[in-house]
Parts: C-alpha cells; structure tokens; sequence
C-alpha cells in the first residue's frame, strides 16, 4: 500500500493505513530515521493547513509547523497509543499554535483583527482560492475565521478543514463532546453571519 | 419524527455524528420535510464555500532537514545536563552500595539528604512572601522569647518552612558535636561555628531570620558547603589519628569510598557552579558532602 499517497485525504489515516502507521512508528521508536522522515512527511500538508487556518500566515504556519514536527519527534517516545499518531500529532500543533497566538497577542494587542490592510500584509502570496473564488471572497473567510474566538476557530477548523470527527477534535483539544457540538454550532452561526453576502441567503 | 425533533438533529446528521438509528430516522424526515431538507442544504452550501478557501501549502523541500536540524540541536542541547546528573547519580548509588554501610544507615543519609534540600528549596521558596509576613517575622525578631518557642496558633507556614529548612542540618551538626565536644579546644572552636544555627552560641553572634532572608539561594548554599567543609577538616584530622588502627582492607575499602565521593563532590560543585539557579545541582552536591561526613564517622567509630 502506497501511505504517502494517502497524505493528501484527509481522515483517511485512521483506518486504511493503520498497519502501515503501526509498523512505521515502531520502527521510528527503534530509531529508524527513514520511518521517522515518512511519518512526519506524510502529515507535514495537513499540519501546515490546520496551522494556516488557525493564524491566517504563511510563513507563520511554516515556521509553526516546523516547530510542532520538532517537538513530535523529541517526544515520540511519550506516545502511548501507536494507532493515534494524527490526534497526537495535531494535539501538539494545537498547543503549538496557541503558545503562538498567547505571544502574538501580547506582542500586538493593538492590531484590529478586521483591519483588511493587516491581513494584506500578513498573506503576501498570491491567493491560492483565486482558481475557485475571487481573492475578495478568501479574504472575508480568513476574516471570519480570525473573529471566531481561539476555541471556536479551533474546532471549526478541525471540523470544516479536517473533517475530523467530535471524538479526535476531543481528542486533540480536550474539550468535551457538549462543548465541541456547542461551540462548532456557535462557530457555523458567526461564520454565516459574516459571509452572509456570499451566501445568498438571510439568516 | 417532527421538525422540532429534526432541527436541532441536523448539524450532528450533516456532520456523520448521528448513531445509526437516528441517521435512518433523520434521514427519512429530511427527505419528507422541506423545511429540515433547506437546512441542510444550507449546510452544504456554507461547507461548499468554506473549503473554497483552501491552503494551497507547498512544503519547501528543506523542511524536512530543518526540522531535523532543529530537532539535533535541541536534544544536544538538554541531554548534556541530563547525562551529567545521571554520571554523578550513578556515582552516588555506587557509593551508597558500599558494603561498609547499614541499610539504615543509608536510609538516614538519605533522609538527612532530603530534609537539608527540602529546608534550603523551602527557604528559597519563602523568600518571596508578602510584607506581613516579613512584618510578623520582624516582630518575631524584635522578641526573643517568642522567637525561640512560638505559640502553634501563631506559627505561619513560612516559620514551618524556616524550620525544617535548618531541621536536617542540625542533624548532622547535633552528631558532630557530640564528637567534637570531647576533641580538643580546636575542634571545639570549630564546634561553636557548626553550634550557629542550633542556637547554642550568644545572640549577638547568631544570624537572624531576617538577615538569612536578605541571603541569595546561592549564598545559602555557600554557606552550607562552608560547614560541611569545616566538619569535613575536623573530622578528617580525627580520621588520620585513626587510620593505624584500621587494617589495610578496610582502609582501602575507605580510602577507595572517599576517592568515589572526592570525584562526585568535584562533578557537583562544577555543575553548581555553571547552574547556580539549579535546585538538583545543589541537592547532589549537598548529598555527596554529608556522604562524606558520614563516611568519615564510620571510620572514626570502626
């Protein structure tokens, strides 16, 4: 079986390459360095997109991505459940991720989140939705998703862009079942509220 | 199933978190109901936009060697400490598995061990209190009496602390001075300097609280090497008069022990002195110097 073609499905670890995980980690754990390069590479994509939709910067998501890969393999050996590699992986870029947002607050806790020139700045490549949608239209999305609070955006984006399920987005953020169903419905009513104009609809 | 049931159902339905029961169940209002079946195609649309929005993240082919990169740096970094504390541990547990001691009289190494860390970790720990209780200790300062023997209603938990902190110290110097109260006037000269902090020597010459609270973790620390020095020189010289009685396995056995704790004392007081902030730094160095005082006991008493 091909498990680095299964880098780019989402959601499709868990279960079709469980062997293949299995096998690779432990042989990571016996300090194999080619495993522990597969293992990372297979899961650098959705690290780096799950980070981008969190902070809404590239070059921040790389950086922090880099970091989350770091800490993962100096604490490979913490890891207790081999089948749960991705929560364990994303639980680490979550922590990751919000020590970023922590310190990124203190250090501009004067920047206007809805403040498009910021945005601008921050997003400097070209916009990759321009094939489907105008840059206008990513540009409200990131703005949004940037208003939700950290906990809302946090399973949002688990949920919307990692189509993960309410138990792993427990797992990785260690809210309960309630709290995610709660906070993901209260996420999807902002959403809607601010991109109601490219939705069509009244709500 | 009616639509005030269904609604509420929907999102969990859209999102695959439904049991199956409840799937079939939904499933079958939503395509009876048009109200519900709106809903949820509401949903479909707002997921259809979100995802319009995607990462198109390229991974920049040096990723890989940075993160290992970064990865290789931080773990030469932390375990070079990690490795040093494990050498002088692994000294220690040698030295503790000498045949020459009791289990318990190693177990009361390392009780006095903890209690003088744990004093000194409490000390440090206390120094950072509010001024009411530097206002209370003053007044505890400003009256003797009550200094020395405090009422328990008026015990705060930083005096607990203070106490123990001196509590294991006073151990080893309580055993030492038996020995050195019937050594000669040098040794007794000696004595009254370990006496310090028993309260057994004039106020005047006594270090009150407040003054040990002005003391840096490190002056304390100093100060506590300092007396396991000065009993180690008494303590030595008792041993040289000694050491023609011992025959020559056991003191090979001895001399070979000292050797072991010279060299982890050594070790300690390098690593304290480049870590001065660390608390385990100091508490082996510490260990290995009330070893030392202990051994050099065993050998005086054999």
């Amino acid at each position: 079986m091909d498990v680095m073609g299964l880098a780019d499905q989402p959601g499709a670890y868990a279960d079709a390459s469980m062997d293949a995980h299995e096998d690779l980690i432990a042989r990571a754990r016996r300090g194999d360095e080619e495993a522990f390069r597969l293992i990372f590479e297979r899961y650098t994509r959705p690290v780096i997109s799950f980070i981008f939709y969190m902070v809404s910067d590239r070059t921040l998501s790389e950086e922090l991505a880099q970091e989350t890969f770091v800490r993962a393999y100096k604490s490979l050996g913490a890891l207790r459940d081999e089948t749960k590699l991705s929560t364990w992986l994303f639980g680490i870029a979550k922590n990751v991720v919000r020590e970023s947002l922590r310190a990124s607050r203190r250090r501009a806790q004067s920047v206007e989140l809805d403040n498009q020139t910021v945005l601008e700045i921050r997003d400097e490549r070209e916009s990759p939705a321009g094939k489907l949608l105008d840059r206008e239209l990513s540009r409200m999305i990131s703005l949004a998703l940037l208003k939700l609070d950290e906990d809302k955006r946090l399973i949002f984006t688990l949920k919307v862009y990692q189509q993960r399920s309410y138990d792993e987005i427990s797992e990785i953020t260690g809210f309960s079942i309630p709290k995610i169903r709660n906070d993901l419905h209260r996420a999807r009513r902002e959403m809607r509220r601010q991109l109601s104009a490219y939705l069509g609809d009244k709500r | 199933m009616r639509c005030e049931e269904c609604l509420p159902l929907v999102e969990e339905y859209f999102d695959g978190e439904l049991d199956e029961p409840m799937v079939n169940l939904v499933a079958e209002h939503v395509t009876a109901c048009a109200r519900c079946a709106t809903e949820y195609q509401k949903l479909e649309r707002e997921q259809e936009l979100y995802l319009s929005y995607e990462c198109d993240a390229e991974v920049a082919p040096a990723f890989w060697n940075n993160v290992k990169a970064q990865a290789a740096r931080e773990s030469i970094r932390s375990p070079k400490l990690s490795q040093r504390f494990g050498r002088l541990f692994a000294g220690l547990q040698s030295n503790f598995s000498a045949p020459r001691f009791s289990a318990t009289l190693t177990a009361s190494i390392v009780l006095v061990a903890i209690g003088i860390t744990a004093g000194v970790m409490l000390y440090i720990n206390s120094r950072g209190k509010t001024a009411n209780t530097a206002e209370r200790i003053s007044q505890k300062e400003s009256t003797p009496a009550t200094a020395s023997q405090p009422a328990p209603n008026q015990v705060a938990g930083r005096d607990e602390q203070s106490k123990t902190a001196v509590a294991g110290q006073r151990e080893i110097e309580k055993d030492l001075n038996k020995r050195q109260l019937v050594q000669n006037r040098d040794e007794r000269k000696a004595n009254q300097s370990l006496a310090v902090q028993r309260g057994t020597v004039p106020r005047t010459t006594m270090k009150t609280d407040a003054q040990l609270r002005k003391q840096t973790p490190d002056q304390l620390i100093r100060e506590a090497e300092q007396k396991y020095l000065a009993a180690i020189a008494m303590l030595s010289r008792d041993v040289s008069r000694h050491r023609s009685k011992l025959d020559s396995e056991t003191a090979m056995r001895f001399e070979r022990t000292l050797a072991e704790i010279d060299r982890t004392i050594m070790d300690t007081r390098r690593a304290v002195r480049e870590h001065p902030g660390d608390p385990i730094a100091a508490q082996y160095m510490l260990t290995a110097y009330a070893k030392k005082v202990d051994v050099l006991r065993e050998m005086i008493g054999y």
